[in-house]
């Protein structure tokens, strides 16, 4: 049997007394794309963050590359980070050091006897593959929006991951440069042969990249499977997503005017 | 050298360097003979591609023998960027001192633009709208006047007590016990006491006025406000400029009393001066303009101190590091100016009698 790159089991997250996922599970296959969707706070980037252990889940197991987030000792879980990428939403690239020394920075920390030549071969090859070796002199404020995510996709690529976590790529994106970096991700995958799991609910972005959804809708998992199944699926929630259906509430609240006019009435 | 189990891998790619260094300092043609390999990574590629740029640049033989055809197809994932690096650019000497030149020129104008708004905003907020947040320059005097009193309390205290004790020797060697009063009474008043709260007031509220704005500037909350139409120095410096005003003196007020209460204590414990004498000599030599002079100075210092905050807080560009950046620069020039401010003050009643 093929072993999981990520699997999570029943994982309930709370913030205080807010129950933000409850009992969600999903598995991650090797090589897969794999797409976490859902509405505005639905508890997307929360599922993220307890699968890389950013937060720890109130309940439920995390398994990642082999390894229980809740069994596993510090140094075996610090080792499984290393394993990782993750791109977070805004880059979370450092401003104050070039582009070459944020890309550089995991690959000193991890393997700081690796001499200094050949780090520096190791970020030039990372910022070639994501057309940014220009870029590696300047700073991170000195980037655009898509540049920025680029240079943040070869950082977390610095390490040769076996699994790319993406929390909304294409966020505040233009839909040519969102479509880049969506095609720049699948490039990866298709090199480096990774698993990646893509938090996002850009349309667009998920009909380019997603092998395997996961569709969450108020803390719980909606549905699941291949795109195709879950788009032909009859659930209202799973409908109104892709139909782009938006909540009517504000619609059907009566103007100022109405309710003067109906008191008029009375 | 073979590496373990065939793995040209990131653990083992710095022992391999080493050993092909040593290699490569033989001098002469040198062959990888890479038939073992059967994995390699980026940090192996980049081994590889390290070396194969010294023997363009060094005009050497390398040969790479027995590639695999699975190490070949990672070694084809990594591209090799041919060329140097781009380098940041590192102006000269002059250059940078023609660039500071300038920018103080810059910084310079901005600050007085920026008093200028807040002598406006002060004045024509009085009369007509869009009037001054009351309600706000209330916050802000809590924030940076109330919460302000115990360390300046204290500081006050300390120093009051310390300047009478360090002087309390000498003063005794002369039969001058009584002098104490005025060098305590006149030296807080005039001097240490505006010029200690405005230090203190310059880390804790300087620092976070220029905190508080760097961070709305780079979250482009300043933005925000500027196109919703509201001047960000009406709208955020004005109040804290109020506030300040109004605290600062009486937080100095404060501070001179609790310092000649420090040096009144040491006075009776060592130099054998009763309450009533001391009492006495300080209304003699402790005059009302000698305590609105360190009011006047102590207006200044809080203003001064409140408009460099700002000004450092909406000149921030980038991200966290440039807020921490501000904070820093905008502490040492309010402290810097706090001090210039004293000296020119000092000349001023000097020559001016």
């Amino acid at each position: 049997m093929r072993r999981l790159t990520v699997e999570v089991k029943d994982l309930v997250a709370r913030y205080g007394e807010h129950t933000v996922l409850n009992g969600v599970s999903m598995a991650v296959e090797p090589g897969e794309v794999h797409v976490i969707l859902g509405g505005s706070g639905c508890g997307k980037s929360t599922l993220l963050k307890n699968i890389v252990g950013l937060e720890q889940p109130a309940d439920g197991s995390v398994t990642l590359l082999g390894v229980d987030q809740q069994t596993a000792e510090e140094s075996e879980w610090e080792g499984t980070l290393a394993r990782i990428g993750l791109l977070f939403q805004g880059g979370a690239l450092i401003n104050s050091i070039t582009v070459h020394d944020n890309v550089a920075l995991p690959i000193q920390e991890r393997s700081g006897d690796l001499p200094r030549a050949i780090i520096d071969e190791m970020v030039r090859m990372k910022l070639a593959l994501v057309g940014l070796d220009h870029a590696a002199a300047l700073t991170p404020p000195e980037l655009s929006g898509g540049m920025k995510k680029r240079a943040a996709l070869a950082r977390a690529m610095a390490l040769d991951p076996e699994v790319l976590f993406c929390d909304e790529p294409s966020a505040g994106l233009d839909p040519i440069t969102a479509a880049a970096l969506d095609r720049l991700i699948l490039d990866l995958r298709d090199r480096f042969g990774m698993s990646v799991v893509v938090v996002t609910h850009e349309l667009a972005s998920i009909e380019t990249i997603a092998d395997q959804v996961t569709m969450l809708g108020k803390g719980e998992v909606l549905a699941a499977g291949k795109l195709a199944e879950v788009r032909a699926l009859e659930v209202p929630e799973v409908r109104a997503f892709f139909d782009r259906v938006g909540d009517v509430a504000y619609g059907e609240r009566a103007s100022i005017l109405r309710k003067l006019t109906e008191k008029e009435r009375q | 050298m073979q590496p373990p189990e065939g793995k040209l891998i990131r653990a083992h790619v710095a022992g391999i360097a080493n050993e092909i260094e040593i290699l490569w300092r033989r001098g002469g043609p040198v062959t990888l003979d890479l038939s073992a390999i059967t994995l390699v990574d980026s940090a192996g590629a980049a081994l590889l591609a390290t070396y194969y740029r010294r023997a363009v640049r060094e005009g050497r033989a390398l040969k790479v023998t027995g590639v695999r055809p699975e190490v070949a197809k990672t070694l084809d994932l990594f591209p090799v960027v041919e060329g140097d690096p781009p380098k940041p650019p590192r102006p000269g000497f002059l250059e940078r001192i023609g660039e500071g030149t300038a920018k103080s020129h810059e910084v310079l104008l901005l600050y007085l633009a920026l008093c200028a708004d807040v002598a406006w905003f002060g004045v024509v907020g009085l009369f007509r709208p869009p009037k001054i947040r009351w309600r706000v320059v209330a916050y802000e005097m809590a924030n940076m006047g109330s919460r302000a009193l115990g360390v300046v309390g204290l500081i006050a205290f300390l120093v009051g007590g310390t300047v009478a004790l360090m002087s309390a020797a000498q003063l005794r060697q002369f039969g001058a016990n009584i002098f104490i009063v005025d060098l305590i009474g006149v030296s807080l008043t005039r001097e240490l006491g505006p010029l200690m709260a405005a230090i203190v007031v310059a880390g804790r509220s300087g620092s976070s006025v220029a905190a508080e704005i760097a961070t709305m500037t780079i979250t482009e909350e300043i933005d925000a406000l500027r196109t919703m139409g509201l001047n960000p120095t009406r709208f955020l410096v004005l109040p804290k400029v109020i506030a300040i005003s109004i605290t600062q003196p009486l937080i100095t007020v404060m501070a001179d009393f609790l310092g000649i209460l420090g040096g009144f204590i040491v006075a009776v414990t060592y130099l054998d001066v009763g309450l009533e004498p001391f009492i006495d000599r300080l209304l003699q030599s402790l005059f009302l303009r000698d305590l609105l002079i360190g009011i006047l100075k102590s207006i200044v210092f809080a203003q001064l101190i409140v408009t460099i905050g700002a000004l450092c807080g909406m000149r921030t560009r980038g991200g966290a590091d440039a807020v921490g950046l501000s904070t820093t620069t905008s502490v040492v020039a309010s402290i810097f100016a706090v001090v210039v401010a004293d000296a020119l003050f000092s000349l001023i009643f000097y020559f001016g009698g």
